[in-house]
């Protein structure tokens, strides 16, 4: 009897001081004209590009999420993939646990699905193919979907098409990017959109619908425009 | 001491209650002569409620846009999973596709899927047939909402995976799990390879014909490999099918295609992507006499395959014991929406 009292009280023990922990929040939004949150399907006057532009759909894969002290990490997101839509407050922010032990000045996470995933058969939840980020007649999940409009296009409605995707050689779109951060518990992470639309080539870059090289420009380019707010 | 027996009787009965509420795993069983499968069964176990789930799937044409295409409509068992006499594939509305409907068998072996080997995995292969415009003319998600809506699968689901609401994840793996259960291993070889049976005197020459010109690429015992070769055959200019270089763009895959099986030919007629040869003393002419030497062309194409007409007869009585009637008879596989 008294051996599994100790027990007992070993187990507590080991609960509570295992117990200091916080949950911090990666909370993914983009700004217009660096003040107002895009809002899909609603046409804005962007001052960089100096015309109106909208964004109906802005879907990507956040993957292997790691809090970095210097060049040391000290911890990953267990969930491995999460898909981030716009449509869908909810998935637009990461949850996880962190010990409060853990001092983190950095940030380090993909945008897209690593190869080994992109070969290992069906996966569930944000990887389900449901989710209209895999595609069908090419194996391969698309890491990134940025759909809308603006006269800045001169295409069929003005429309702008990426899906971005690839994990063979030589087309790889998957990018890892590193943000510095201040510890906190929401830390905002923001897409520049007026960046990302104001540095791109648009004659050249306006339809992109299969793993080729401009899928990786563009990958590279789309990475570039995260950063966070301090 | 008592107490002990009372938990440990206590235990064995929880484990027993687990065990019987949960899967009957399946064994998945083949010749000790074949290589380990490819498909990561330890990772993903068959059971089953799955097979037969995926089965049932299978034969089902809720899977195509008007209810009208199941996978079984291109793929028959009775032609080893193939389309025996149509050179394209068929689809909704009466259209016709671009390639071959392949058999299915032995698919736990197979590393990429399609001629060209766009798909990579054996669980994304139906996406391609349920997405086409040419074949069903779906998609993924407005199956998986159907299905939710139906009368009796989401209790087959539940069963099969413990789960009140089915997912694309559940589709894609119950057939999965059906199509590896497709095994061709009693073939008339597989019986000699085992010791119960011998070649006759033609199948025997024919044997040796096949390992010095075929084997290097279509090699026993699975009699395919996971590799794409250009086998010399000249563009349908209508097709206009470039292969392997669809997916890859790079020139040195142009007209390269998937190296299929050599068994169960007797069923699987017309050969070749494009099904264009309807017989295969045709496939041998091509290949003694007609190949196009492109620069790419197979290696062990290129010095030319001198097949004399005996030599053919000798080759095809060979091929044909590759046949297995015992696979494309087999109760299990048929129609569960029929038999039930």
């Amino acid at each position: 009897m008294k051996k599994h009292i100790c027990l007992l009280i070993l187990i507590i023990s080991a609960f509570s001081t295992s117990a200091q922990v916080s949950t911090v929040s990666l909370n993914f939004n983009s700004l217009v004209n660096n003040k107002d949150i895009l809002e899909l399907e609603k046409p804005y006057y962007f001052k960089s590009i100096q015309d109106s532009l909208q964004v109906d759909v802005l879907k990507f894969y956040i993957s292997d999420v790691k809090f970095i002290m210097d060049e040391t990490i000290l911890a990953s997101v267990h969930k491995k993939h999460f898909l981030i839509n716009f449509e869908n407050v909810l998935s637009k922010r990461i949850k996880t646990q962190i010990s409060d032990t853990l001092k983190f000045n950095k940030i380090r996470f993909n945008i897209g699905i690593d190869s080994i995933t992109n070969v290992s058969g069906v996966y569930g939840q944000d990887l389900d193919p449901t989710n209209g980020m895999y595609w069908t007649w090419n194996s391969g999940y698309i890491n990134c979907k940025l759909e809308g409009s603006s006269n800045k296009f001169k295409t069929r409605k003005n429309r702008y098409a990426f899906h971005l995707g690839g994990y063979m050689s030589p087309f790889i779109s998957m990018q890892t990017i590193t943000l510095e951060v201040t510890q906190n518990k929401e830390i905002e992470i923001l897409i520049n959109i007026d960046d990302f639309f104001s540095n791109l080539d648009v004659t050249r870059y306006h339809t992109i619908l299969s793993p080729n090289r401009k899928a990786v420009v563009v990958s590279k380019h789309f990475s570039t425009v995260f950063y966070v707010e301090e | 001491m008592i107490k002990k027996t009372k938990v440990i009787i206590l235990i064995i009965m929880t484990l027993c209650c687990v065990g019987f509420s949960y899967l009957s795993l399946e064994v998945f069983e083949y010749p000790s002569y074949f290589p380990k499968p490819i498909y990561d069964l330890v990772g993903k176990p068959l059971s089953k409620q799955k097979i037969e789930l995926g089965k049932k799937i299978f034969y089902d044409p809720i899977l195509s846009a008007d209810n009208s295409v199941s996978c079984a409509s291109c793929h028959s068992s009775y032609n080893a999973f193939a389309h025996t006499d149509h050179d394209l594939s068929h689809g909704i509305n009466d259209q016709i596709g671009t390639r071959n409907a392949p058999p299915l068998f032995n698919l736990a072996w197979q590393s990429s899927f399609m001629w060209d080997g766009a798909i990579n995995h054996l669980d994304f292969q139906p996406l391609a047939p349920i997405s086409s415009p040419l074949e069903m003319g779906s998609n993924i998600g407005s199956v998986v909402k159907k299905l939710n809506q139906h009368p009796y699968y989401p209790k087959l689901f539940y069963e099969a995976f413990k789960d009140s609401i089915i997912t694309g994840e559940q589709v894609l793996i119950a057939l999965s799990q059906f199509q590896i259960t497709l095994l061709s291993v009693n073939s008339k070889y597989d019986a000699i390879r085992q010791g119960v049976d011998v070649f006759s005197e033609q199948e025997k020459k024919g044997y040796h014909l096949f390992l010095e010109h075929c084997n290097s690429c279509h090699k026993e015992p699975l009699f395919f490999e996971n590799k794409y070769e250009n086998n010399g055959l000249k563009v349908d200019t209508f097709l206009n099918d470039f292969g392997r270089w669809n997916i890859t763009k790079v020139s040195r895959d142009s007209l390269k295609f998937k190296i299929p099986s050599l068994r169960n030919l007797s069923y699987t007629k017309p050969y070749m992507h494009d099904g264009r040869f309807n017989s295969l003393n045709k496939v041998l002419n091509h290949y003694s006499n007609e190949a196009v030497l492109y620069n790419n062309l197979a290696p062990s194409l290129k010095k030319g395959i001198t097949l004399s007409a005996e030599d053919k007869v000798d080759l095809i009585a060979f091929l044909l014991t590759l046949n297995d009637q015992k696979f494309t008879l087999n109760k299990k596989h048929k129609n569960p929406n029929i038999y039930p």
